[in-house]
């Protein structure tokens, strides 16, 4: 083994990696996105030959379909393609064929130069950084297209696009924010975070874990491609009901395999997650002495694997009634329609606490850190999140009050919905306990944090309401339910995104983010996405209803005023994007520990070594007994093992 | 290449986690994998009892006249499938006390039963009389089995993974991990089609 050592910051090849073949031949067939994107092509023509041949096997006429061809080639072989071309599959290939494996000579670990963050890599530091810059770029993208359809809302009347132009960017932006942003961006954050506050030197799977941020890209191209489809982009919004949808155009397959690769991409991230939290603590660290952010992301990791299957179910349905004449949602044939939406939202409620609870996580690190104090009741926020996960299974009905549903399952369906409200309101009371008398330190991230705080307490009570089987008869369908869901997303979930990616940004890049331009974004933030969504309240209940592109006059003066808000609530994201890249190119070098944390990932350098611990830490107390005389963490031991090395 | 001489050769590399449980990370994964499988199968089955059971206009007969599903056939299938269970465990049991005769065998008795159902399954297909076009009752038919066939499949290639390494020596008594959880997986395909066989030909 001593023959194979290298210094772990120097990048070298060890004896026994293949020599290089000359640099044409190494891009055009070692793994990479050349190799990637060749590949994709040859995956693409072998799925359509294959759907040519069984077709024309079967004598079925015509040999050419589509909508088959596109499905089979385009969105299954082409991406499995780009996957092996990239090199996700190379290890499992030669354990597959029966080869020994290459030894692990952790050189596809840890990122040397900004090249590495283009390629496999089993680094789960480098895989976090990997899902926050697609996610963020997709949010650009979604963004863009709110601003777009905005403009076309700015006034009654049809001003730039026609009615499935416009119904497609809604949808898009609804399935780019849901699928590309909020739930991978909590990925990645957790990515990041997890292990080192565990204690653990990666995740339990590396490579599988590099497979499942690769499966995202797929899906937010897919998603976005659909605008190429002849006949427009999916319009049946990001619901995508039955039998709606299976009247599209052919844009609404892109949903349907596009969910499919998102969904897949989380459920391998979910199944990472517990086995790492299981299998891989810290000695000491205990389920009582995790990080509240663990527990939120074992929270929401359950959620993902137990729910998450129905939805991939849902449009393999609705895919097969599309392009296989079955009858799952067509009453035509037999078809049940509600069933949709019942199988639909048994995976959509639980994804909504899989986009909060991970949010609830960080925003406990941030206050807690922030306000220099103990979580108030550590046990009660662990289990209030357990509590969120069981009832979230029994609730998803209350989205159909109106739909036709059996009416004996609305009053069962309200009492679960509002009992959520108990889990939820044990955390929000314990937040503002944790700062009560606590000395606040008004940092960007806490800024964000208490920002959540508020808001997801108004979007909290406009779900009370919405829960109620008669308000929401009258609400439904309304610019109210618009208003509560980006209450509840963008002030609750993405306030905590921005939240976590400033507080562990000195983290990430080594570097500290400039704090003016920080609070210059959050309050510019905070007052357009007030004056954007606050209104939509209103309107709502004066009847104006959601996803139209054409509305009574009398409501233009107050969509003229949303509108200019919500261009305010774009350009305050330039605001970050300028903040985050100036400073990760030449902002001033940060401290190992600047918030003074006690968790583990402070423990260890800006940026953390590429193994994270040269010795695991021995975990001794909880994660916040600020200001508790005496109390520790843990224990970091000496760095032995690193002494050996470098000799 | 053995999980042992892997870890060691890894220790070099990051420091060694802490193994926190008693249960092995792969096994939990595998576990934690088929959980999510059952959920998807899941899906299914509530699609199934919403077409057939919640629909006020399902048809009184099913399969409405005049389709039939081929019950008999579907249970010789059952049958080989439930089998081929017993040969896996055999094959590992064997594999755990080093026969490595008997490990091969039922490995390859396994397979071959696995392949027998999964053919079977094909050409039931194609004689069954109808096509996912013919209503309700179809779509949940071939819904059901055909994720099903897609899982005898998947199972079929680590199956196939596993006496591939097998005949080249790769499992001893001491690291049969690669035989264990494919063999998790195959008992899971195995004990779905047994619901999926009285859910869709029996009930």
């Amino acid at each position: 083994m001593t023959a194979t050592q290298h210094s772990h910051d120097v990048h070298q090849y060890p004896a026994h990696f293949e020599p290089p073949h000359g640099s044409t031949w190494k891009l055009l067939f070692g793994p990479g996105l050349v190799r990637g994107a060749w590949m994709a092509a040859v995956g693409f023509v072998l799925g359509m030959l294959l759907v040519l041949v069984l077709r024309a096997w079967w004598s079925w006429d015509p040999a050419w379909n589509t909508e088959v061809i596109l499905v089979v080639g385009g969105m299954v072989f082409a991406p499995l393609g780009f996957l092996a071309g990239i090199g996700s599959f190379d290890y499992w290939l030669y354990y597959i064929s029966g080869r020994p494996t290459r030894p692990e000579d952790h050189s596809g670990h840890g990122a040397h130069s900004w090249k590495d963050y283009f390629r496999v890599n089993t680094d789960h530091k480098v895989i976090g950084i990997q899902y926050l810059v697609t996610t963020f770029v997709f949010f650009t993208v979604g963004g863009l297209m709110a601003m777009f359809f905005r403009a076309e809302l700015a006034q009654p009347g049809l001003q730039f696009v026609d009615s499935q132009t416009f119904n497609g960017l809604v949808s898009v932006h609804a399935t780019l924010m849901i699928f590309l942003f909020i739930i991978p961006a909590f990925a990645g954050l957790a990515n990041f975070a997890v292990p080192l506050m565990l204690g653990a030197p990666d995740m339990a799977f590396p490579r599988l874990n590099a497979l499942s941020f690769w499966l995202l890209p797929i899906a937010g191209i897919m998603f976005i491609a659909s605008f190429l489809a002849p006949g427009g982009a999916f319009g049946a919004g990001w619901t995508g009901y039955a039998p709606l949808a299976e009247g599209q155009p052919l844009g609404q397959t892109f949903f349907n395999m596009g969910v499919q690769w998102a969904g897949a991409s989380s459920i391998m991230t979910a199944l990472n997650f517990l086995v790492t939290i299981i299998t891989m603590r810290a000695p000491g660290m205990t389920f009582w002495r995790m990080p509240l952010l663990v527990w939120a992301n074992f929270t929401t990791s359950l959620l993902v694997v137990i729910a998450t299957p129905f939805i991939a179910g849902s449009q393999f349905f609705v895919m097969f009634d599309r392009i296989m004449h079955t009858s799952f949602f067509t009453p035509e044939g037999g078809g049940y329609v509600l069933g949709y939406q019942h199988i639909f939202w048994f995976y959509s409620h639980p994804a909504v606490y899989i986009m909060m609870l991970p949010g609830f996580g960080i925003v406990s690190e941030v206050i807690s850190s922030m306000s220099r104090k103990p979580i108030f009741g550590y046990r009660l926020m662990a289990l209030s999140l357990l509590g969120i996960l069981v009832l979230g299974f029994s609730v998803w009905a209350h989205h159909m009050f109106v739909a036709g549903m059996a009416d004996w399952l609305r009053v069962p369906m309200m009492i679960t919905t509002l009992l959520i409200a108990i889990p939820t309101g044990i955390k929000v009371f314990s937040w503002v306990a944790t700062l009560w008398r606590g000395r606040i330190h008004l940092t960007t991230p806490m800024l964000f944090a208490l920002g959540f705080v508020t808001m997801f307490v108004i979007g909290g009570l406009s779900g009370i309401y919405l829960g109620s089987v008669p308000i929401d008869i009258a609400a439904s369908d309304t610019y109210f339910i618009v208003a509560h869901i980006h209450y509840v997303l963008f002030g609750g979930s993405v306030f905590t995104i921005f939240a976590g990616v400033y507080y562990w940004f000195p983290k990430m890049t080594g570097r500290m983010y400039d704090e003016r331009l920080g609070k210059w974004h959050f309050w510019l933030t905070f007052v357009s996405f007030n004056a954007t969504f606050f209104p939509m309240h209103y309107i709502g209940l004066r009847g104006m209803p959601r996803r139209v592109f054409d509305y009574e006059s009398a409501f233009g003066d107050m969509n003229f005023v949303i509108s200019i808000a919500s261009f305010v609530l774009g350009a305050s994201f330039i605001v970050f994007v300028y903040n985050i890249v100036t400073s990760w190119v030449r902002g001033p070098i940060a401290d190992a520990n600047p918030w003074r944390a006690r968790t583990l990932e402070w423990q260890v350098s800006s940026p953390p070594p590429i193994f994270n611990f040269d010795e695991i830490p021995q975990v001794v107390g909880g994660p916040y007994e600020y200001g508790v005389p005496g109390a520790r963490h843990a224990v970091m031991n000496p760095a032995k093992e690193a002494q050996e090395v470098h000799a | 290449m053995s999980a042992h001489a892997e870890a060691v050769h890894e220790h070099h590399g990051p420091p060694e986690a802490n193994q926190s449980s008693r249960v092995d990370a792969r096994t939990l994964g595998m576990l934690l994998f088929i959980g999510s499988e059952i959920m998807l199968f899941g899906s299914f089955f509530a699609a199934y009892f919403f077409v057939r059971v919640v629909n006020p206009s399902a048809p009184a007969e099913w399969p409405p006249e005049p389709y039939h599903f081929p019950v008999f056939v579907a249970g010789v299938n059952t049958a080989i499938l439930v089998t081929s269970s017993f040969t896996m465990h055999w094959a590992l049991q064997s594999i755990k006390r080093g026969q490595r005769a008997g490990f091969l065998a039922g490995m390859v008795l396994t397979f071959v039963m696995g392949l027998a159902f999964l053919l079977t399954q094909v050409v039931e297909y194609l004689n069954v009389g109808f096509n996912t076009g013919a209503g309700a009752f179809a779509s949940v038919f071939f819904g059901l089995t055909g994720l099903h066939g897609a899982h005898v499949a998947i199972g079929l290639s680590l199956l196939l993974m596993v006496i591939i390494r097998g005949f080249r020596g790769h499992f001893t008594p001491e690291h049969h991990h690669g035989v264990e959880l494919p063999g998790i997986y195959w008992h899971f395909v195995d004990v779905m089609w047994i619901v999926v066989y009285a859910t869709v030909y029996l009930l």
